[in-house]
């Protein structure tokens, strides 16, 4: 699964590690799934969105 | 920053400390400084494989910090907790292996035989704990990285007792002790985590 994870945390200026602090998960954690290694679950995914202010759909596309 | 990994770090000690510990041994002639021939020796062995165990976990952590962006000194609370716990435990438990050799002389009861020959494993519900509480703490990729670790811990070893089971049944190799087998696990969940580790990195 593609993701526009990575973008979307530049964009926002955002380490890994502020991110993950945010989501409450391990900076690698983010890594695996910036670099769709792991596709997260549904909860994580929906805190994504809520954290990047959008759907689950334009975070992540099949 | 400089890079920490503390599985490697105890790994990397507890290699180091043991391996001193049997020189020593070797160096002034103790009983049962013939590798293999004696179970005091064997197991020295069997730690060496948990420790073992620990480092190839280690290079897995490093591994995946490796390809992280940023920050890379930083540690997990966690991890740091649970290193804490774990060196705990296993210094306990050496020290335990060491005692209970010389304790054994001090009696020749079976009773007192079989608590001292079982002080050993007291130090091991810390470390059953430390894992228990790390487990629990995990977030879903550590959790799932950690599960992969075990079942291929679970199979290789499985697949090892079969084998050895069958060889030993049909006495192509000697018996020898069950303590093998949970060295065993540490050694391949080690080299199970590394190598998941590198598939997540």
């Amino acid at each position: 699964m593609n993701n526009s994870i990575k973008v979307k945390r530049a964009e926002r200026d955002l380490t890994q590690q502020d991110l993950a602090v945010q989501i409450g998960v391990s900076r690698q954690t983010i890594n695996a799934i910036e670099k769709g290694k792991y596709d997260p679950s549904l909860p994580i995914a929906f805190k994504l969105a809520a954290v990047f202010k959008c759907r689950i759909e334009d975070l992540f596309t099949p | 920053m400089t890079q920490k990994n503390s599985l490697l770090i105890i790994g990397g000690s507890g290699l180091l400390v043991v391996t001193t510990i049997n020189l020593i041994a070797l160096a002034f002639g103790l009983p049962g400084s013939q590798l293999f021939t004696n179970s005091w020796l064997a197991s020295w062995l069997a730690v060496y494989m948990v420790f073992i165990g620990f480092f190839f976990a280690g290079i897995g952590q490093s591994l995946m910090k490796r390809q992280t962006e940023s920050d890379e000194g930083i540690i997990e609370p966690k991890f740091k907790r649970y290193s804490k716990r774990m060196i705990v435990a296993f210094l306990l438990y050496v020290i335990a292996i060491v005692a209970s050799h010389f304790l054994l002389k001090l009696s020749d009861s079976t009773v007192w035989h079989a608590l001292i020959a079982l002080l050993p494993v007291t130090p091991c519900f810390l470390m059953l704990r430390a894992i228990q509480t790390l487990v629990k703490e995990m977030d879903e990729l550590q959790l799932r990285i950690f599960m992969e670790s075990c079942l291929f811990a679970l199979g290789w070893t499985a697949i090892g007792c079969i084998s050895i089971g069958f060889l030993q049944f049909y006495k192509v190799i000697p018996t020898f002790s069950i303590f093998w087998v949970f060295s065993a696990i540490c050694m391949l969940f080690g080299i199970g985590s590394a190598m998941t580790h590198r598939r997540y990195q």
